[in-house]
């Protein structure tokens, strides 16, 4: 099977939803271009979008036969500059405008695509083996560092076993349903380009009621999905509309429910459609097998023979054939087809043919008695606890079964096992069925609903979001300051609160809600923070946004504004309760190097009266607490002095540094003006006094920050005086003020100042609305979260004081918003 | 048991007002008691009753009876 594309009867192969029409004269024309620009064996990176003039440029390189790269076109900037210095491709095939490469040569031009010389004279690129035709990434995530190496002869071999079984010819045509930077999407692309048939190309997702008007109205021959796209099918209706032209559907990229695959066969053999069935592999081009459409009612849960020109043999543990029907084994497929290896490094690419058409698939299966292949998991989707083999595919489709309603992802550690779950059924009763399967006592196992499954762009289940959501339901989430810094370019920052909206998404239908009505687009990677989603802080006091559930509530923070009637309320489980207590001693460690010590808490200890259900100022003196050694409450319940406590408390930490903590108004009113007003002789200048909050009230007494520093130190006699910014809504993660005057941004907060009337982003000194980030908040949806305070931008990494982090000033609050700092509580 | 044991259960047994606690899965915010609270309390009364004063990172790691125990061998005391 030759891969040239020329066409004499239809002469268009591609069109989209805006009537841009490629033809086959011109697919030729481009990859002439190709030949003459592009040397052999010199790479190209093609940045992979549903657009035609994206996929021009892979088959352009395909005919041309250059090899080429196919990276997920949602990869972030800043991702992608790394990945060329990594790959070092000669060219790229990019879209016009990409910032990225707007300093190198533009050699071609086509529908909104280059063709990007980025080698220059003195710098050696890459050469390739001579046989290397494609690098297909090998995960479903962007940016991927294995990459499986297909030549021309795979990807040949690949089309025309394909060919054998599916009637593809000229008057075929498909629509595209999957990304061309998959191996199943591409291969749909090219079988239909060397029959001559056609291909619409849109951008539309399979859930969007464009997508299938667009099919429709062109007469669509035929459809290609993941279980994901079927099950859309399926809920949708859409195969039981009238479709004349429609001639077949098939299904790869995963396992396919036997509950979908026997409804779909239903009303595919009803309305007389064939549908395929079938199983493959990156490493293997592609598809490894297909069941006989004429079986796809009576077969469920196979995925049939091998293709043409392949075989299937099955192994056990020790490496040995299995021969006996039902007798489960690693699935090895052995064809011309197979892959010539991996590159994880610029070196593999020159590397020879590795793995000789022999793949291991890591799937495991069985053969029935009349050869049709059943796959029954992955050899490494099992986690072993305490010592028990445990198959997570196994694990969830007996969940399926005793819940028809739901769906199941299960994930595992070496001694923790987690199944994720949708639908209305409780968490004990998915745990008992849990602790049944699988054997294991219910306190190593948890379950967490989640509203929906996370889907990648491959149709697959998004595995590692789910790890790192079990990771956090088991472990407090503790990053040190060195990895995880808002203050660094990097992406670690931002990747982290990706994930933190991914999760409240998953798992909160109010936040869901909310990020809908706002406008924004959970699908849409953020390149830089000022892109995440952002909700304004009062909606935590009319909706209880939380990720948890409720038996998981260890602490309910709730602000202590009482001016205004409705309060704010933020609901900690007992790890995001812990790594609030990490983050603080972080934050404050690298501001003030605090160790433990004497703490003198300038409040009355009746506001821990509710221990379950802490007051802001409760909340803030608990996690100050933990650099304590010894504690007093400085005031009674009526928040009077208590002068002879105080006074010992001094006397027997004479000369020693102390921490005297507490709120701003509190410590003005009860603490400095009655020290000063009965003279008291105290020895303060070994204390290190930090307080926060409530500038409202201070204002209101004519108390400004500098006449408060100023008091302190001169009057009473205190040299180290911090301030802190901080809000209930973001508990643990504080802003300290330093001497120049700034807050700082901590390693796990970070601040964006947002234009009062278009809420883009301001530059630095042009005043705004306060947004805070913080890394922390997994329980409760506030890690993005716009204020309702007024402020200024003042720097990053440039404070005279030398310390690192954005900087900022608060300016009080916007004009209409009520008065509630939260060291305002007490009323007279 | 040792007399060491036995001191640094009784701390739990006070900390927590309550005698008949089942120390060996006791955990953290397992019950009402042993909350951040609850958690500096018993943190304050172990370094009295064994003369030590722990770092801050012990303290928030000390999330279990039995993690308890391990920390407590970083400060030279054996059980």
């Amino acid at each position: 099977m030759e891969l040239y594309f020329e066409n004499s009867v239809s002469n268009i192969a591609l069109s989209d939803e805006y009537g841009q029409e490629v033809s086959y004269k011109l697919l030729r024309e481009i990859s002439d271009k190709f030949i003459k620009f592009i040397p052999k064996c010199e790479l190209t990176l093609v940045i992979s979008k549903q657009e035609i003039g994206s996929l021009i440029g892979s088959i352009g390189l395909i005919q041309a036969n250059r090899p080429a790269m196919l990276l997920d076109g949602s990869i972030v900037e800043s991702d992608l500059a790394n990945f060329i210095e990594r790959w070092k491709p000669s060219y790229f095939w990019a879209p016009d405008n990409y910032s990225s490469f707007g300093f190198y040569k533009k050699l071609l031009c086509f529908h909104g695509y280059s063709l990007f010389e980025v080698k220059s004279g003195s710098i050696k690129y890459t050469t390739t083996h001579p046989e290397l035709l494609l690098l297909v990434g090998t995960s479903g995530f962007s940016g991927p560092t294995k990459w499986a190496r297909i030549s021309r002869t795979n990807l040949e071999s690949s089309c025309s076993s394909i060919l054998k079984f599916l009637p593809i010819d000229q008057n075929s045509s498909t629509i595209t349903s999957l990304p061309f930077h998959y191996i199943y999407g591409l291969s749909v692309v090219l079988t239909h380009l060397v029959k001559g048939g056609r291909i619409l190309v849109t951008t539309a997702s399979l859930i969007q009621k464009d997508f299938w008007e667009s099919a429709r109205k062109q007469g669509i021959t035929n459809l290609n999905g993941t279980p994901f796209h079927y099950k859309c099918i399926a809920k949708l209706g859409i195969l039981n509309r009238s479709w004349p032209e429609l001639k077949f559907i098939t299904q790869a990229g995963g396992k396919l429910d036997e509950k979908h695959q026997f409804e779909i066969a239903q009303i595919a053999s009803n309305r007389g459609l064939d549908f395929y069935l079938m199983y493959g592999q990156t490493e293997a081009t592609s598809r490894i097998s297909y069941l006989n459409p004429k079986k796809a009612k009576i077969k469920i849960g196979s995925v049939g023979q091998p293709v043409e020109g392949g075989a299937i043999e099955l192994r056990d543990d020790s490496g040995n054939l299995v021969d006996e029907p039902y007798q489960i084994g690693q699935i090895i497929f052995k064809s011309k087809q197979v892959c010539m290896g991996y590159a994880t490094k610029l070196e593999d690419l020159i590397l020879n043919n590795e793995f000789n058409d022999t793949l291991r698939t890591g799937d495991l299966g069985y053969l029935d008695e009349d050869g049709d292949l059943f796959i029954k998991g992955r050899i490494s989707r099992f986690v072993k606890m305490f010592g028990i083999r445990v198959g997570l595919d196994e694990l969830e489709s007996s969940l399926a079964e005793t819940f028809t309603v739901s769906e199941f992802a299960c994930v595992g550690t070496d001694d923790s096992l987690c199944t994720f779950y949708t639908g209305a059924i409780s968490e004990s009763s998915v745990l008992d069925a849990l602790s049944k399967i699988s054997r294991q006592n219910k306190t190593v196992l948890k379950a967490i609903r989640l509203i929906s499954l996370p889907i990648l762009p491959s149709g697959k289940i998004n595995q590692s979001l789910l790890k790192q959501l079990h990771e956090y339901s088991i472990k407090p989430w503790v990053k040190d300051w060195v990895e995880l810094d808002s203050s660094n370019d990097n992406d670690e920052y931002l990747n982290r609160l990706t994930e933190l909206t991914s999760l409240h998404f998953m798992r909160c239908e109010s936040y869901r809600r909310i990020l809908h009505t706002l406008g924004f687009d959970i699908n849409k990677k953020p390149e830089c923070v000022e892109e995440l989603p952002y909700i304004p802080v009062s909606l935590f006091k009319s909706h209880k946004l939380l990720s948890i559930e409720q038996s998981s509530i260890v602490k309910t923070v709730r602000s202590s504004g009482t001016s205004v009637g409705a309060m704010s309320q933020i609901f900690l489980d007992k790890y995001n309760a812990q790594s609030l207590q990490h983050a603080l001693i972080l934050t404050a460690n690298k501001f003030i190097n605090l160790g433990r010590m004497p703490m003198l808490v300038v409040d009355s200890e009746s506001l821990f009266d509710n221990r379950s259900n802490f007051n802001a100022r409760a909340a803030a003196i608990s996690g100050f607490s933990i650099f304590s050694k010894e504690r007093l409450f400085a005031l009674d319940d009526d928040l009077k002095l208590k002068l002879k406590e105080v006074e010992k408390f001094f006397d027997e930490h004479a000369g020693l540094p102390v921490l005297i903590f507490g709120f701003t108004p509190i410590i003005w009113k009860y603490f400095l003006n009655p020290l000063h007003q009965l003279k008291l002789k105290i020895n303060l200048n070994k204390a290190i006094l930090i307080h926060g909050g409530g500038w409202k009230k201070m204002l209101s007494q004519s108390v400004s920050k500098n006449r408060f520093t100023d008091f302190c130190k001169n009057t009473i006699g205190i040299e180290k005086v911090h301030e802190y910014y901080g809000m209930v809504e973001q508990t643990g993660s504080i802003f300290f003020r330093c001497d120049h005057n700034r807050f700082h941004c901590g390693p796990y907060s970070e601040v964006i100042i947002r234009n009062p009337h278009d809420l883009s982003p301001c530059s630095i000194n042009e005043q705004g609305i306060i947004q805070c980030l913080s890394a922390l908040p997994t329980s409760y949806c506030g890690h993005s979260l716009l204020t309702e305070d007024q402020g200024v931008l003042l720097g990053k990494n440039d404070c005279p004081c030398g310390k690192p982090g954005t900087t900022f000033d608060v300016l009080g609050r916007f004009p209409n918003v009520a008065l509630k700092g939260c060291g305002d509580t007490h009323e007279q | 048991m040792s007399e060491v044991y036995d001191k640094y259960k009784n701390t739990f047994f006070e900390s927590f007002k309550n005698e008949k606690l089942e120390l060996d899965n006791l955990e953290y915010q397992s019950i009402t008691e042993w909350d951040s609270i609850g958690h500096l309390n018993l943190i304050s009364n172990i370094e009295l009753a064994f003369g030590i004063s722990m770092e801050m990172d012990d303290i928030i790691e000390f999330s279990s009876f039995n993690k308890g125990k391990e920390i407590l061998k970083k400060y030279g005391i054996v059980f």
